[in-house]
């Protein structure tokens, strides 16, 4: 006996491949200044301070209501470099909340975040100094150790938040 | 006796329409059957919602890369990611984020030096680390995220 039902799911699925989605109706093809860059298509790139990113990495990008952050080390805005996992961490998570929170989100709606460690002894000591930034729950985390991080730093986080103040 | 041979013959012709539809179907199946290793290669977008999803560009994945240097491996997979973000309706301006994963670190500035030459009007947030290895031989793998713009 066929089975008629699976056999039209199998079609529809064969049938409507997805297809490119279009864009969300935004703004003219072509970008070609760099003022225009910051503009066109909704897309911002922010400094520490708020204001326009024009170099080769933008520490923070909003668009479309999601807050995309740049990975934070601990050596970013320091003059010195000192050796300890939790200084390392709390300047990273300073910096990932500054930056959240200058592109218009909060701690609260981090969504997800990652943690690269310069080893797995560092863990325990990572998650102690990270814990207190999310007092009401934390974004999804994904954690793992690597090979090397630039700057010298024994961390280096990034994410992506929700826009809640416009 | 006439509603159970309705019932037959209704079932029978439901059977009919599933056996045709699934013959007009099959070559499309068979090509999806006959294609998986052009398909498992292809890195092209995945496009959803106004968002490019590129998957991780390494230097090998479009055919070999020319030359051994962290330059020229940087090139050839800065050259995908904006052949992959054009293909998916976005330009390099419209990059949100980037992941760059090294295969050491001892590469981070001639990568940088690659890397910030395709964004003359500034960059999409990164995140750059050194990793322990990286398929296909290359010296880097970058995956990230661009928006839709045309």
């Amino acid at each position: 006996m066929l089975n008629v039902l699976g056999i039209r799911k199998e079609l529809t699925s064969l049938i409507h491949s997805p297809a490119a989605e279009s864009g969300s109706g935004a703004g003219p093809a072509a970008i070609s200044s760099a003022g225009a860059a910051q503009n066109e298509s909704g897309i911002r790139k922010l400094s520490y301070d708020g204001s326009p990113a024009k170099g080769g990495i933008a520490p923070v990008v909003v668009h479309n209501g999601l807050i995309y952050v740049a990975g934070q080390g601990a050596n970013e805005n320091q003059a010195e470099a000192t050796l300890d996992i939790t200084t390392h961490v709390q300047r990273a998570m300073d910096n990932v909340k500054k930056l959240v929170e200058v592109a218009g989100g909060d701690m609260d709606h981090v969504l997800q975040l990652t943690v690269y460690l310069a080893s797995l002894e560092f863990y325990d000591a990572m998650n102690r100094a990270y814990r207190p930034y999310f007092p009401n729950g934390g974004p999804a985390r994904c954690t793992v150790s690597v090979a090397g991080i630039p700057g010298k730093s024994l961390v280096e986080i990034s994410c992506i938040a929700a826009v809640v103040r416009h | 006796m006439a509603t159970g041979q309705n019932e037959k013959r209704r079932a029978f012709l439901a059977n009919l329409a599933a056996i045709a539809a699934s013959i007009w179907a099959a070559p499309k199946l068979l090509a999806k059957a006959a294609a998986p290793q052009a398909q498992a290669k292809r890195h092209g977008p995945m496009v959803h919602d106004g968002l490019i999803y590129i998957s991780g560009q390494g230097a090998n994945d479009s055919g070999a890369v020319q030359g051994s240097t962290i330059g020229d491996h940087t090139r050839k997979v800065m050259e995908n990611i904006k052949r992959v973000v054009e293909e998916g309706g976005g330009t390099m301006d419209s990059i949100l984020q980037l992941n760059v994963y090294l295969a050491t670190l001892e590469h981070y500035e001639e990568m940088n030096k690659v890397y910030y030459s395709y964004f003359p009007n500034g960059g999409p947030a990164r995140c750059t680390v050194a990793v322990c290895g990286i398929p296909g031989r290359s010296l880097l793998e970058i995956s990230g995220i661009a928006a839709v713009v045309k």
